[in-house]
């Protein structure tokens, strides 16, 4: 066991830091629309340009092919320096690239690949269903083989980013026999096709980032599906093994950030007592404690999911463990800061801003990407073998 | 280089360390009162108490890490709180300047019982021990004569013999020396996640072995995710153990900071885990026959061994935030 960096790391980190440094966008990120569109790509191809566009792609896809502790690094300094997140750029270097990747043809790998790492191409995903959400293999659009072209018919829905997305990652049953994984089929379909209407969704936070997308005989041409018709759920999950251990990094950093921020806010902030500040509060000392001790976890978490990740090839059930934390330590963390904030919680101006945004959009992250209780049932039944509930 | 799993060498220790205790230590030893005396005098001839210390004083000259390897095995067979008081006097005797004191302590040759941080109590002590006590700022190793008056009482935990002491510190030396400190609370985390894994274990295997409404009662969710979270709250404690461990191991900036986390986690950790095992053994868990009771009241004392959470959570606010790298 062992927790070092290297002097080579640290003269890696250096260089991260100073072209962090020199060249962090320093405008504010529009939050959603065709600004926000604009702000993400304009970004990426920044980082690109000055390579370090795809950090976790290989050098061959014209990425920088880093270590996972480069990688670490990477996350760390990217977090430190309030570099904007990747936003609409996500999905397509983070799940599509590295699918096309891992089980394009030449042709496919030769027409999207360079334009994600460009910054050219937004993708969106399209799985959930109404009626296929935490049970996703219960897929119900359908596509269906008319000569050279898949017609799709249906509706997608929680698909991010795709009133601005170019393609999207589309997940269809192509065999109408077929029952659960068996007859999917995981195609790129051009957000622009003829008989698809996006209808962008609001949330509970004001922002209109994601949307429902309706399909009606979409004509697909053939060369689109990815890895043969019928392989769509393992195409599909073949996403996962690209991801190594590194996915909650950036997360985590993030939210050690924000505990910090906390911490001076309840210095700030008026405490219950209505004269002292809220940090000289027994209790809110407590929470505070407590949640700064979790995040030092999560973080710990996070190395013990890369040491696994250098000795396994394929990423096993404990990823559910760090996801589940997080997600739940987000929502206490700005739990505890509604609380600190007190009667200045009601306002979403000022210094409440940024905390009572998060508050409300942190409530996604116990049920995206696979609810607490899905991520329960994987650590109960994978990690501890439990038994299987009668359905 | 970052890695938070065992090496070769280390899941070899894990393994001897685990094959020992399961042969020797089932917990029914506990009930007998013996305060573990036998399994330690076997311990200490098999050199477990010299594993962290130099080669020079007797020791197998290994790291912190090894040394929170041994407390966690020993945290998950509830081995009594004699092996604390023998592992830090003998380094606390290294710091004075007194190996030869640090082998007898290490060899168990001769004995040491742990105060608590207040100096309140003292736990399990035999006529002619030193009496090692510990708290935020160090760490003091002081002499039976130091020991003014000793009064057994009932304590929640039925294995550890309990005393109400009072002390006579005039002339002790008190070794400021803080990585001791530190070293407890690392010590105590690594006890706590071993027996939050012993509870976890025991309440997985109840939930797969005990059968309601036709099958295990582990595959409703209501059994399962509480098992779940148990499993996510050894992995949070444990990771974060290690790490405290080789951050101090190697001295680090933000050590301190690592090990009062650590502490914090693995408490809440172990409390959580150690009740949620009673619940899921229902009624058989409410029974002095069911050992499940032994886990929980194990868990309060090791959370009152170096002092309880509130003074740990202090201690993590009063530290830097750490800094990414070296």
């Amino acid at each position: 066991m062992d927790f070092t960096f290297t002097v080579e790391e640290e003269a890696f980190r250096e260089e991260v830091r100073t072209w962090l440094r020199a060249n962090v966008p320093t405008e504010k990120r529009p939050k959603e629309g065709q600004a926000m569109r604009a702000f993400d790509t304009a970004w990426q191809r920044r980082q690109h340009e000055s390579g370090w566009g795809g950090i976790a792609w290989p050098v061959e896809y014209g990425g920088q092919g880093l270590s996972l502790v480069q990688q670490l690094i990477w996350h760390e300094e990217y977090v430190r320096a309030e570099a904007p997140p990747p936003g609409c750029m996500f999905v397509a270097l983070s799940h599509a690239g590295p699918t096309v990747m891992l089980r394009g043809n030449a042709e496919q790998r030769a027409l999207h690949i360079p334009r994600i790492i460009r910054g050219e191409a937004v993708w969106c995903q399209g799985f959930s269903e109404p009626g296929a959400g935490s049970d996703l293999a219960s897929v119900r659009a359908r596509g269906v083989v008319d000569g050279d072209d898949l017609v799709v018919t249906g509706q997608k829905v929680w698909t991010s980013y795709a009133d601005v997305a170019d393609y999207q990652e589309l997940l269809v049953r192509t065999d109408p026999d077929s029952q659960r994984h068996a007859g999917l089929s995981w195609v790129i379909c051009d957000m622009r096709a003829p008989g698809i209407t996006v209808r962008p969704i609001r949330t509970m936070a004001g922002i209109t980032t994601f949307a429902e997308v309706f399909y009606d005989e979409v004509r697909i041409p053939l060369g689109q599906v990815v890895g043969g018709l019928g392989e769509g759920w393992s195409v599909a999950m073949s996403t996962l093994s690209f991801e190594r251990g590194t996915a909650m990094i950036p997360h985590q950093v993030e939210l050690q950030r924000t505990v910090e921020q906390l911490i001076a806010l309840a210095g700030e902030v008026t405490g219950p007592d209505g004269r002292r500040p809220a940090a000289a509060d027994d209790e809110v000392r407590s929470r505070l404690a407590r949640l700064r001790a979790e995040v030092a976890a999560m973080r710990a978490m996070t190395y013990a999911s890369i040491s696994r990740a250098q000795r396994e090839d394929a990423p096993g059930p404990e990823g559910a463990m760090i996801s589940l934390y997080f997600g739940e330590l987000f929502q206490r963390v700005h739990d505890a800061a509604m609380d600190i904030l007190g009667g200045e919680s009601i306002e979403r101006q000022g210094r409440a801003e940024a905390w009572t945004f998060r508050y409300l959009d942190g409530f996604k992250h116990t049920i995206a990407g696979g609810t607490s209780e899905i991520r329960r049932n994987i650590i109960g039944e994978r990690v501890l073998g439990l038994p299987r509930g009668r359905a | 280089m970052i890695d938070l799993l065992p090496d070769d060498d280390q899941k070899a220790l894990i393994d001897n360390f685990e094959s020992v205790l399961a042969a020797e230590a089932p917990l029914a030893r506990l009930r007998d009162g013996q305060g573990d005396l036998a399994l330690l005098a076997r311990l200490a001839e098999l050199g477990w108490f010299g594993l962290g210390l130099p080669e020079s004083a007797g020791g197998v000259g290994l790291g912190l890490i090894e040394e929170a390897l041994l407390f966690r095995e020993a945290g998950r067979f509830l081995v009594g709180p004699r092996l604390f008081a023998a592992v830090l006097g003998a380094h606390a005797a290294v710091g004075a300047g007194d190996p030869a004191l640090a082998a007898a302590l290490a060899g168990g040759e001769r004995g040491a019982c742990l105060l608590s941080g207040d100096g309140r109590h003292a736990f399990d002590r035999q006529p002619g021990d030193s009496l090692v006590r510990v708290d935020e700022e160090g760490i003091r190793l002081l002499d039976e004569a130091a020991l003014v008056r000793a009064e057994p009482i009932d304590g929640l935990d039925p294995a550890i013999a309990l005393e109400r002491v009072e002390l006579d510190e005039r002339g002790v030396r008190r070794l400021a020396d803080r990585t001791l400190a530190l070293r407890t609370k690392v010590l105590v985390s690594a006890s706590l996640v071993g027996l939050a894994e012993a509870a976890r274990d025991r309440a997985t295997l109840y939930a797969k072995e005990r059968q309601q409404f036709g099958q295990p009662i582990g595959a409703f969710q209501a059994i399962k995710h509480r098992c779940a979270d148990m499993a996510v709250g050894c992995e949070s404690a444990w990771t974060l153990t290690a790490l405290a461990a080789l951050c101090l191991g190697s001295g680090r900036h933000d050590a301190a900071f690592q090990a009062a986390a650590a502490r914090i986690v693995a408490g809440d950790a172990a409390l959580a885990a150690v009740r949620g095992n009673v619940q899921i053994h229902g009624g058989m868990g409410f029974t002095d026959e069911c050992e499940a009771h032994l886990l929980v009241k194990r868990c309060h004392f090791l959370l009152q061994l170096a002092g309880g959470t509130r003074l740990h959570q202090e201690a993590l606010l009063g530290e830097p935030e750490p800094v990414h790298g070296r």
